[in-house]
């Protein structure tokens, strides 16, 4: 069973680059947001770990609902609804992808990282999501995009640490999900102000602020 | 054996029957009956033969090798039983490289006679199954790295005796990594339509022009047992259960029922499929296979680093 959320997960983190419209990644990033709260959910289950819970309860509430519901209000206003811009093609991106995700597996099971005994088959998704999440961040050239890929990362993060050690100590996931919020604004009210001086979000024209 | 090949021989017209008429009900026509492409063969088969003057040998000696080499490929392929005398020959990549075979030979002869229609579905052909071939093979080599085996028939046995454990994640990826090549292989709607002779869309069709008579019933005979064929491999390598593994009358029989009943099911899944999608453009057919590939090495990676 964790293998098959386990390939959820991978899945839904090559999708995010297979998008056509910017509005499309925001339900894939609340699914695999879902996703991600359902596996603390059932390593709270298997293990009684209290904290697990609130993390899991958190992340339901904060990755899959209001980040996705900031992020979907920003595109609203700035009506991006066009297609997506990239630095390479859709399908080199696909084959990209699957080269971080074969990086992934290989680093993890040469690396002999400390796992524990539900978490062992999140440890490679969780290491190719960080990968994944950088990808997109470099691959994607509208700011918008930028924000999706730290996203995954930090979900990443959060998926490494569920399987080496259940989870971080409850002040500091906290910390992280407050980290993760403001960030989402910042990202928002960021992508108004580069909206409503460059008229576009594409993050080349940036470049034009050189003095 | 030699019964293997006659059933596979004698069943591919019904499959194809049961697809048109199946397509036919879904989209509200009636349909030709479900023996219509019996009558077909049979009409083709007592025709005489027109050939161009510009042909040579080649024309004549196609049809026969496409047809020998296919039903060769469906000996080592098991349907309604494992227990194959044969299989110690050939494993999964001979039945791939004599389909290539039957592919080289029928692409050859569509530029022999000089119309233009078969240089163009020839080069299409060949065009697509240099991807499809590649992700055939990968997705074929995702199921056998599961039980370390080429050989089909072995790989089924291994496959019926791992109960309930065969529910793992990269035989779902596989599944639908062979789904999307069993359609471009045997020419169904998304990739190719085997129903119409437009220039704009026919792959297989094209390369057929030229032939006529029984020359032209051997290979749509030909075509019927292929697509039969790709119908079993894709039966055997995700839904083996019941299989006989024994030569025993009673078992075999009851298998071979329910290896019918599988290709009914199945061969109704195609036609829905068809029935659902239009036809893709030519252009973005190998980024369907792509996808199919990409599927299959994920499959393959979560096999070996698991």
């Amino acid at each position: 069973m964790e293998q098959w959320i386990a390939l959820l997960l991978l899945i839904s983190a090559i999708w995010l680059l297979q998008i056509r419209k910017i509005s499309d990644s925001v339900p894939i990033l609340a699914f695999q947001s879902l996703v991600l709260a359902l596996t603390a959910g059932a390593m709270w289950y298997q293990t009684k770990l209290s904290h697990l819970l609130v993390a899991a309860l958190l992340t339901l509430v904060v990755k899959a609902m209001i980040i996705p519901a900031i992020l979907h209000y920003t595109i609203k206003k700035i009506d991006v609804h066009r297609q997506v811009e990239r630095v390479t093609s859709k399908y080199a991106a696909l084959l990209i992808a699957t080269i971080l995700s074969v990086a992934g597996f290989y680093v993890t099971s040469r690396l002999h990282l400390p796992s524990t005994k539900f978490g062992e088959p999140y440890l490679p998704v969780s290491i190719t999501f960080v990968f994944l999440g950088a990808f997109i961040m470099i691959d994607h050239k509208k700011a918008l995009m930028q924000g999706i890929g730290l996203i995954t990362i930090e979900n990443g993060l959060f998926l490494v640490a569920q399987s080496i050690s259940y989870g971080m100590p409850m002040m500091v996931e906290l910390g992280i999900f407050f980290d993760m919020l403001v960030t989402v604004v910042i990202i928002g009210i960021l992508s108004f102000r580069i909206h409503s001086t460059f008229e576009s979000l594409n993050i080349e024209k940036m470049s034009n602020l050189k003095g | 054996m030699f019964l293997q090949a006659v059933i596979i021989i004698l069943l591919a017209p019904f499959i194809q029957g049961v697809i048109k008429k199946t397509k036919a009900r879904m989209q509200n026509r009636i349909g030709p009956s479900v023996w219509q492409p019996y009558y077909d063969v049979m009409k083709f088969m007592k025709k005489d033969a027109v050939l161009s003057r510009h042909s040579s040998w080649l024309s004549i000696v196609t049809p026969y090798v496409v047809f020998v080499s296919i039903v060769t490929a469906g000996i080592f392929i098991p349907t309604y039983t494992v227990n194959n005398d044969w299989h110690f020959i050939g494993d999964v990549i001979l039945v791939v490289y004599l389909f290539g075979v039957a592919r080289f030979f029928t692409a050859l002869t569509a530029l022999d006679a000089g119309g233009s229609f078969g240089g163009m579905g020839s080069s299409r052909e060949m065009a697509l199954s240099a991807i499809a071939e590649l992700a055939l093979l990968l997705s074929l080599f995702a199921v056998c790295l599961s039980s370390e085996t080429m050989k089909l028939p072995n790989l089924v046995v291994s496959l019926t005796h791992n109960g309930w454990d065969w529910f793992t994640p990269s035989y779902g990826l596989a599944f639908f990594a062979m789904l999307i090549v069993v359609i471009a292989e045997t020419g169904r709607i998304p990739v190719d339509n085997p129903d119409t002779h437009l220039e704009l869309t026919m792959v297989h069709e094209g390369m057929l022009l030229e032939y006529s008579g029984r020359y032209l019933g051997l290979m749509m005979w030909a075509a019927q047992i292929k697509q039969l064929l790709f119908l079993s491999l894709f039966i055997s390598l995700f839904f083996p259960w019941g299989i006989a593994a024994s030569g025993d009358i009673l078992q075999t029989s009851l298998s071979f029922l329910l290896y019918v009943g599988k290709l009914i099911v199945l061969a109704m899944l195609l036609a829905f499929i068809e029935t659902m999608y239009a036809k893709i453009r030519l252009f973005k057919v190998p980024k369907l296979l792509g996808a199919s590939m990409i599927l299959s090495l994920m499959a393959i990676l979560l096999q070996v680093f698991e």
